[in-house]
């Protein structure tokens, strides 16, 4: 037995010697004249007492008063055993409903295990607790606020449902410390139900919070698919590559089966040593475009992972428009890419539009104030629109950095270029610094309203820029970017549990996105691309919208999930918290039956007080 | 008869008990021609013995029959009938002022009529109230109207002080020299009852206890913390009055009983107990009759 304010049982000693002060005090006793005190000396003989503090005598009352003064500061101290249950004032259960908790080595499932033991702590509530669910993937959900209806809870936990997504408990935790700061003076109780497949939490600061862990699978016996990505070069070749490891301790041998556009496209025969690791390569997929899905034929603890998609861009024409008065190097590098369908223009056609061309080219040449949505380049040439503002001329200025992880820059040295003079540039906030020189930014790039640009404030017939290896590069990094991706583009699956970045016709005001479990979610379109985030579901999400139809997919592809090992020790806030099995111990306060027992004591100490035993 | 005896014994009652009469167990020596055989042999009518004549004797008691048929003279003799000496000492101390009617009162009252009933039957009644170390006489009177004086004498008694029945009752052996029966009407609160009893005896006293208690001291009622004043001592004890205690308190009076009843059956002395919630009348004419003090 502990104590939750142990220095409260320093209370018994002043308030004991009060006790036992007032016992040894003379009482003040009602005078009787009786005939002779003969009869009763030996009567008395041991309870007489003429000093005005008398010998402490034994005492049936001062005993009983002792007893029942020792149990009420008992019970002021706050004693608490660890009990089967929970009987704590407030509880936080924390489900991880990640995609490895869909494991199938807990009957029914990993999730549903720990929601069958959830609702065993439910009822085994104190009357005066209540309880918080939250679920934790990659998003931490709170499906159930504080109460002390078990109703309500097991009502709540009989719903919840395991995701796709990875776990993140780090959020988890500190939404669930944040929402029990502060509530009362009782530490909280933080109970995980997880498998443990989760980062160390240690530096996370609990404060006094008691966390107990309690275990959720008992083994591993999974393959997966961990990695899925598509690359295509300037001659549009694509590859897949498709990542696969074994995850259980025995040889599992399945069949790889390629499906493009749902159409059985390829089988591969694999086998895989415990913890093998491999990679399959998918190299003829020339002209091949669409929607590229890889299946494991295997039946494992874990299906999230045991399909994958990817979105093979279809090879098409990016129509460009330069408008030039004359540049023999953008117009050679233009025509580099075999991609592109090039027109030419000295001046900007009245009226252009997004539909006749993907990519503008304004080389010297002053952009309209108005431009449609579609994608700009910007040559020595500022818009209104523009990600950028001019601030001023520079004359010999030097390139002092570039964002090489830019799309746009990628790959492109800027560090040898030579520039006669050049405009500094004050992005706006929209706009991103893609090339700096001495007195500001030089080249910048935005996204606004459906409208992509790049700015390049230097005129390239001024610079030996269209010189460098780095030139056509530039160009079409440049096409790549601003061109919009088009039907099937996006090559990369997003992650299940990262939003998705859906890009629309700027004319689209409302789209509509089916997820894999075929649910149906409506989107106002406020800004392009569509930030989705709800990707808790590994497979293919079907956009919809006025005159537009497109998909995307989201893959599990996680290392940490789809190892479905248990962790039997996880780290949180510099404690090693070890699981507590089935059964989920926690600290159950007794001052209840002490303040019980201690009035059935004062009650005795009244009778025996009146029967004078 | 005066106010004062009047509170003592009522005319019927003493009509009552006129024909009763006190029952010695002993024969004592009396000395007056009385009522009650004597150890003397005497003139009486009743024949008690004979013996061998000697020179001198009354020729008038020696029994001619016998010297008709044996020739040889022998005198009669014949039993003494003297008066009884009877003393009735009454403990006034400030303890015998307790109950409802106070045991003093009803000592006062048993004293009365016990008085009455030996005078009436021509015996010797003395009286003396024990009151502290000291007694205070009345001398015995005989016939039936020193009654009087004897309510009288009675009625002026008054509870005083602390008892000390042994120095009391020396006193009171030193200043009587006739023996009979010692009637001692008290509670017995005193340490020294045994020691006064055995006084009376080695001077050929014949003791009659009369144990007088107040019911409340049999049953006390008496519960809670109390401060216990003694009312002769003015001593003062503290006691929380419990069930346990009181048990204990009765476990003590019944020893206390055992004791001074062993006590008056080793030495031969007639012990009689009794409360004063009894009714007097029933005392007198039923159960010291029962008991044999009374014939």
């Amino acid at each position: 037995m502990n104590f939750l304010s142990p220095l409260s049982l320093i209370l018994f000693i002043p308030l004991g010697g009060a006790v036992v002060v007032l016992y040894l005090l003379k009482l003040r006793r009602k005078e009787r004249v009786v005939s002779s005190t003969m009869l009763w000396q030996d009567a008395v003989a041991d309870l007489q007492a003429d000093a005005p503090f008398q010998k402490l005598k034994k005492s049936l009352l001062l005993l009983l008063q002792i007893v029942a003064l020792a149990l009420l500061v008992f019970a002021v101290a706050r004693p608490y055993v660890r009990a089967k249950g929970i009987s704590e004032n407030r509880i936080v259960v924390i489900l991880d409903s990640s995609a490895s908790m869909q494991a199938c080595d807990m009957k029914p499932s990993r999730f549903g295990w720990a929601k069958n033991k959830a609702l065993e702590v439910v009822n085994k509530m104190g009357p005066r607790d209540s309880m918080l669910v939250m679920t934790a993937s990659t998003k931490t959900r709170v499906v159930q606020s504080f109460t002390s209806d078990k109703k309500t809870l097991s009502s709540a936990i009989s719903r919840l449902a395991p995701t796709d997504a990875p776990c993140n408990m780090r959020q988890a935790l500190v939404l669930a410390l944040s929402l029990v700061a502060g509530r009362s003076t009782a530490p909280p109780s933080l109970v995980i139900f997880s498998d443990g497949k989760f980062g160390s939490l240690s530096d996370l600061p609990v404060g006094g919070a008691r966390l107990d862990f309690v275990k959720v699978g008992s083994d591993s016996d999974n393959v997966a698919i961990t990695g899925l990505d598509s690359r295509k070069n300037l001659s549009g070749t694509q590859q897949v590559f498709i990542g696969l490891k074994n995850f259980s301790r025995r040889e599992r041998g399945f069949n790889l089966e390629i499906y493009v556009n749902d159409k059985l496209y390829d089988i591969r025969e694999e086998s895989l040593t415990p913890g093998q690791i491999k990679q399959e390569m998918l190299e003829d997929l020339q002209g091949v475009g669409g929607r590229v899905t890889a299946k494991l034929d295997i039946d494992d603890q874990l299906a999230a992972d045991n399909s994958g998609s990817v979105y093979l861009a279809k090879p098409r024409k990016i129509d460009v428009l330069l408008v030039s008065k004359g540049n023999v190097f953008i117009e050679n590098a233009l025509n580099l890419d075999p991609r592109t369908r090039l027109t030419r223009a000295d001046a900007v056609p009245a009226g252009i539009s997004k539909q006749d061309y993907d990519v503008v080219v304004f080389d010297r040449i002053a952009p309209p104030a108005k431009l449609p949505a579609g994608g700009y380049l910007l040559i020595g040439t500022s818009a209104a629109q523009g990600p950028a503002e001019v601030l001023g001329k520079a004359s010999r200025p030097a390139v002092v950095d570039s964002d090489l992880h830019h799309p746009v820059t990628a790959y492109v040295d800027f560090s040898g270029i030579r520039l006669a003079e050049a405009e500094y540039l004050k992005p706006k906030p929209w706009g991103t610094a893609l090339v700096e020189g001495e007195r500001g930014p030089m080249v910048c790039a935005g996204s606004m309203g459906g409208r992509s640009f790049v700015q390049m404030s230097f005129d390239l017939l001024k610079s030996d820029f269209p010189l460098h290896v780095g030139f056509p590069i530039f160009i079409a990094n440049c096409l790549d970017w601003l061109a919009p991706s088009g039907e099937g583009g996006g090559s990369e699956g997003a992650r299940t549990g990262q939003p998705a970045y859906i890009d629309v016709p700027a004319s689209c005001r409302k789209i509509a996105i089916i997820d894999p479990g075929g649910e149906k979610q409506s989107i106002n379109v406020t800004q392009t691309p569509v930030v989705y985030s709800d990707t808790e579901r590994a497979g293919v999400y079907h956009v919809m919208g006025k005159d537009f139809s497109r998909e995307f997919a989201c893959n599990l592809a996680s290392p940490a999930e789809s190892d479905t090992a248990p962790r039997e020790v996880v780290s949180v806030g510099g404690r090693q918290l070890a699981s507590r099995g089935k059964a989920v111990e926690t600290n159950r306060e007794m001052y209840w039956p002490l303040i019980l027992l201690a009035l059935a004591v004062l009650s005795f100490e009244w009778y025996a007080y009146h029967r004078r035993l | 008869m005066t106010q004062q005896s009047e509170e003592l014994l009522t005319p019927d009652f003493l009509r009552k008990i006129e024909h009763l009469s006190l029952v010695a167990k002993r024969v004592f020596a009396g000395q007056m021609r009385g009522e009650r055989r004597s150890t003397k042999r005497g003139a009486s009518v009743e024949f008690a013995d004979y013996r061998n004549y000697t020179a001198g004797d009354d020729f008038r008691r020696v029994d001619w029959n016998v010297y008709a048929r044996l020739e040889k003279l022998f005198m009669k003799l014949f039993v003494e009938e003297e008066d009884l000496h009877v003393y009735i000492l009454i403990d006034v101390s400030r303890s015998m002022e307790f109950g409802e009617p106070s045991k003093l009162l009803y000592a006062k009252q048993i004293a009365a009529a016990l008085s009455y009933i030996g005078l009436c039957n021509l015996d010797r009644v003395g009286l003396a109230a024990l009151a502290g170390p000291s007694i205070s006489l009345l001398s015995p009177k005989r016939g039936k109207q020193a009654a009087f004086g004897v309510f009288d004498w009675l009625s002026n008694v008054q509870a005083a002080g602390e008892t000390d029945l042994a120095a009391c009752v020396r006193d009171f052996s030193l200043r009587t020299a006739q023996p009979g029966i010692v009637i001692v009407l008290s509670d017995f609160l005193s340490t020294t009852y045994q020691q006064a009893l055995i006084t009376l005896l080695s001077r050929k006293f014949e003791p009659v206890i009369l144990h007088i208690l107040d019911h409340n001291e049999v049953e006390p009622p008496l519960v809670g913390d109390l401060l216990l004043v003694d009312s002769e001592t003015g001593e003062r004890r503290e006691v929380t009055i419990t069930q346990t205690l009181l048990r204990k308190y009765q476990q003590r009076l019944a020893n206390f009983f055992v004791e001074i009843e062993s006590f008056s059956t080793r030495y031969g002395c007639s012990y009689v107990r009794v409360t004063n919630d009894a009714p007097f009348e029933d005392l007198i004419l039923g159960y010291l009759r029962q008991r044999a003090l009374l014939k």
